[in-house]
């Protein structure tokens, strides 16, 4: 994609410099899963890292939930 | 420098042209060439080659090209094994050869090109870098589809868009927005920012179970004579040391080894406390001597009411049978009686009265042949006696027989019931036999068993038992003894018991204490939940996800950004152009200019300060004119620089009426300049109108009957 540059520009201007190399690494993964499958593969690929950090959330609140829930099973 | 410019096109297995006829060849030597035929000739196919040998199968998806045609679209014509396809082209004096095969034949690459017979080059951005073009531009300004126009004609808002966005070559950024948007990292969010608010709910509602639970106890506690002061580890500590002592003292008591309790420091060694306790109370109440002692006697008990229910059956059937056998007797005699009876039956009287019913019987024979005799004709004649030869009367010999016969049968009736009496008694007398040995025997077995039950009672007991004792009698004294120890050693149990349960009621208060000191604990720890590492990480997680979104977010505002001044930039570079051809096309009085709104994306038609949106007026024709003129003011403009010298325009007179053919035909001849041109086109009229309006040079091919076999058959005017 010849707009990559420019993209990859904005971006910086976008994230603060610490995160640049994280939005970068996305992009780039991004970009490769464009050339690949196109919006599908971007979809796909967004969504699995989403998918991931969701599963993650999901494994905390319940382990916060399960300590909540502590005691009240042994009145 | 001038732009390359086709030279050649072979093409074999590819979309139309089926391998069989095969490799056909289209060949460019005149600035302008006309591809006529009708709908499905496989104009379109040959003008296809060309970007799929250039761009591969990325031409194929809608991804890269933004034509929803291109769905499903096979390269492969499907009655061929491979499609080949092979693009010479010249720049001022360099020729440039492109191939591409979707498989690898005859030991040649699937893809290569070659400058002035050189060495093959495989790399597909080699190729993109020497033409200087990417495929969204080259679908925007050099190779205008047919499906571009129609796209643009349709009055969809989404679908006009698309269309704007394939003319200005930026249909990939817009897919690979909607590819971001696809994943929904906006929902995702907003479900875990609720998860999370909801945190503070379930808190709330955790902290209340827990004061109604705690309420509960308390009043339990309460109830069970727990006062306020004992509701503390030391008022729990103070109970399990009296139970201890308990506990040590009743195992003292009994000579029984002291039970190992754990110490109660904390929550956690209470509750082990009661568990080991409750354990031990338990043990002590199973081991105490006295406990064993009236268990053993229970025991006993059980087994001298089992043998007293036992012997009294066997004794009951044995009296029952002897008195049957009594009453039988009575009835019919014993045993020896009957068997002599029923021997004098079978020997003698039986077999006497079946004689003399015989004898009867034969006499009663001859008396009746004799009167038979005496009835016949030869009867009557006879007067002598046959045996002493006196002189006798047939009528008085017929008499007295007459006589005789008649005493026979009395004689024989009373025989027969004699013997049919016997029979009878005979009958009977085996009936009553049998029933009495039946007897004997069951009464044999009886009595043995009777005596097996008085020996068992013996055994119980420990005594002899002589016949003239009953065993039942001394099983109930026995019986009777047995419940006295057991009435004093239940009073010892019901001591010691009294104890234990002492012990256990002590257990369960202190169980009441723990309940309540941990119902204490954990609305201490949900109070301070905030300040755990569960907390923490649920926390943790839902910064990582919004950070994740942040990023997302991040590249998609850079891609729309690049999208929208890439966009701003070519309508502001292609602005006068797009105005000055739609004037020449359409010569509209009304709205005669035409422009492109850089923030709404929308075609808008112009006259002086007034503008309109094009598609709410405009006909099909115009809008056609609309189309090409963006599509031919990108491809002339000099913003957009590239190394083609050459330019397709696929069937493009759709919907067009003649005078905008005669328009299209003009504008062509003036707007391109010195570029190549090929068209393709089915409409006549249009074909027509080139030829006699374009001063280039045009070279001609007819394309028609087309089969699945061969494909087209190709003409050159």
């Amino acid at each position: 994609m010849k707009e990559a540059d420019d993209i990859v520009t904005e971006i910086k201007t976008r994230v603060p410099d610490s995160k640049h190399e994280e939005a970068i690494a996305l992009w780039n993964q991004v970009l490769s899963a464009f050339n690949c499958q196109s919006s599908q593969g971007v979809t796909n690929v967004v969504g699995a890292r989403l998918s991931k950090l969701r599963n993650a959330y999901d494994d905390a609140h319940q382990a916060l939930m399960r300590k909540m829930g502590r005691g009240s099973s042994k009145q | 420098m001038n732009g390359y410019q086709l030279v050649k096109v072979e093409l074999k297995g590819f979309r139309g042209f089926p391998e069989q006829g095969g490799t056909q060849e289209f060949k460019f030597d005149e600035p302008c060439t006309l591809l006529l035929g009708k709908q499905g000739s496989g104009k379109s196919s040959v003008l296809c080659a060309v970007e799929w040998c250039f761009f591969g199968d990325r031409v194929a998806r809608i991804g890269d090209t933004g034509i929803r045609e291109r769905k499903d679209w096979l390269v492969r014509n499907n009655r061929s094994r491979a499609s080949i396809v092979e693009v010479t082209l010249k720049r001022d004096e360099q020729v440039l050869i492109v191939y591409r095969c979707n498989r690898r034949l005859q030991g040649r690459p699937r893809f290569y090109y070659q400058t002035d017979g050189g060495e093959f080059h495989e790399d597909e951005s080699g190729l993109r870098a020497v033409l200087g073009i990417e495929l969204p531009d080259y679908m925007s300004c050099v190779h205008l589809h047919q499906e571009v126009i129609s796209a643009l004609l349709v009055e969809t808002p989404g679908e006009r868009k698309n269309a704007l966005d394939r003319l200005m070559g930026l249909a990939p950024l817009r897919n690979l927005l909607d590819g971001i948007h696809g994943s929904r990292i906006s929902e995702q969010l907003r479900d875990i920012d609720n998860q999370f608010g909801g945190i503070e709910t379930q808190l709330e509602a955790g902290m209340q179970v827990k004061r109604s639970d705690l309420e509960r106890a308390t009043k339990d506690a309460g109830e069970h004579g727990i006062v306020q002061d004992e509701l503390s580890l030391g008022g729990g500590k103070k109970h399990i040391g009296a139970i201890k002592d308990q506990i040590q003292k009743f195992a003292g008591d009994y000579g029984l080894p002291a039970p190992d309790l754990p110490e109660c420091k904390d929550l956690e060694d209470m509750e082990s406390f009661i568990d080991a306790a409750t354990a031990a109370v338990r043990k002590l109440r199973n081991e105490q001597p006295d406990m064993a002692h009236q268990q053993h006697m229970l025991r006993r008990k059980k087994e001298l009411g089992t043998l007293k229910v036992n012997y009294e059956g066997k004794k009951e059937t044995l009296q029952d049978l002897r008195t049957k056998t009594e009453k039988l007797t009575n009835s019919y005699g014993d045993l020896p009686e009957l068997k002599d009876r029923l021997k004098k039956v079978e020997k003698g009287l039986l077999p006497e009265a079946r004689n003399r019913q015989n004898e009867i019987s034969n006499r009663a024979g001859v008396i009746r042949e004799a009167l038979k005799l005496l009835g016949s004709p030869q009867g009557k004649s006879i007067n002598r006696c046959p045996v002493c030869e006196q002189t006798i009367s047939p009528e008085d010999v017929r008499r007295h027989l007459e006589k005789w016969q008649e005493e026979m049968k009395d004689k024989l009736a009373s025989t027969e019931a004699e013997i049919k009496k016997l029979e009878e008694e005979e009958t009977n007398l085996k009936k009553v036999i049998s029933q009495l040995r039946q007897l004997q025997s069951q009464t044999q077995i009886a009595a043995k068993d009777v005596s097996e039950s008085t020996k068992a009672i013996a055994d119980a007991l420990k005594v002899e038992i002589s016949e003239s004792q009953d065993p039942l009698t001394l099983l109930s004294k026995g019986m009777a003894d047995l419940e006295d120890e057991l009435e004093k050693v239940g009073k010892v149990v019901e001591q010691s018991n009294a104890r234990l349960n002492s012990m256990e009621d002590g257990l369960a208060d202190v169980r009441r204490i723990n309940t309540i000191l941990r119902i204490q604990r954990d609305m201490e720890e949900l109070s301070k939940i905030k300040e755990t590492n569960e907390y923490e990480q649920v926390a943790k997680a839902r910064k990582s996800a919004h950070d994740f979104a942040d990023l997302s977010e991040s590249i998609y505002e850079a891609v729309q950004t690049v999208l929208q001044r890439n966009a701003k930039s070519r309508i502001a570079s292609t602005r006068d152009a797009i105005s000055s051809i739609f004037r020449e096309l359409a010569q509209r009085s009304d709205f005669p200019d035409l422009r492109i709104d850089p923030v709404s994306y929308e075609v808008i038609a112009v006259r002086g300060d007034k503008s309109e949106i094009a598609q709410r007026f405009l006909n099909k024709g115009d809008i056609n004119c609309a189309a090409l003129s963006i599509f031919l003011a990108l491809a002339t403009s000099k913003d957009l620089s590239h190394n083609l010298g050459f330019m397709i325009l696929d069937d493009p007179s759709q919907t067009l009426d003649s005078t905008h053919n005669e328009r299209l035909a003009g504008v062509l001849d003036h707007v391109l300049g010195n570029r190549q041109l090929i068209i393709a086109t089915s409409e006549e009229n249009f074909a027509k109108e080139l030829r006699n309006s374009l001063t280039k040079k045009k070279q001609v091919y007819f394309m028609r009957d087309w089969s699945d076999d061969t494909g087209p058959k190709v003409e050159i005017e």
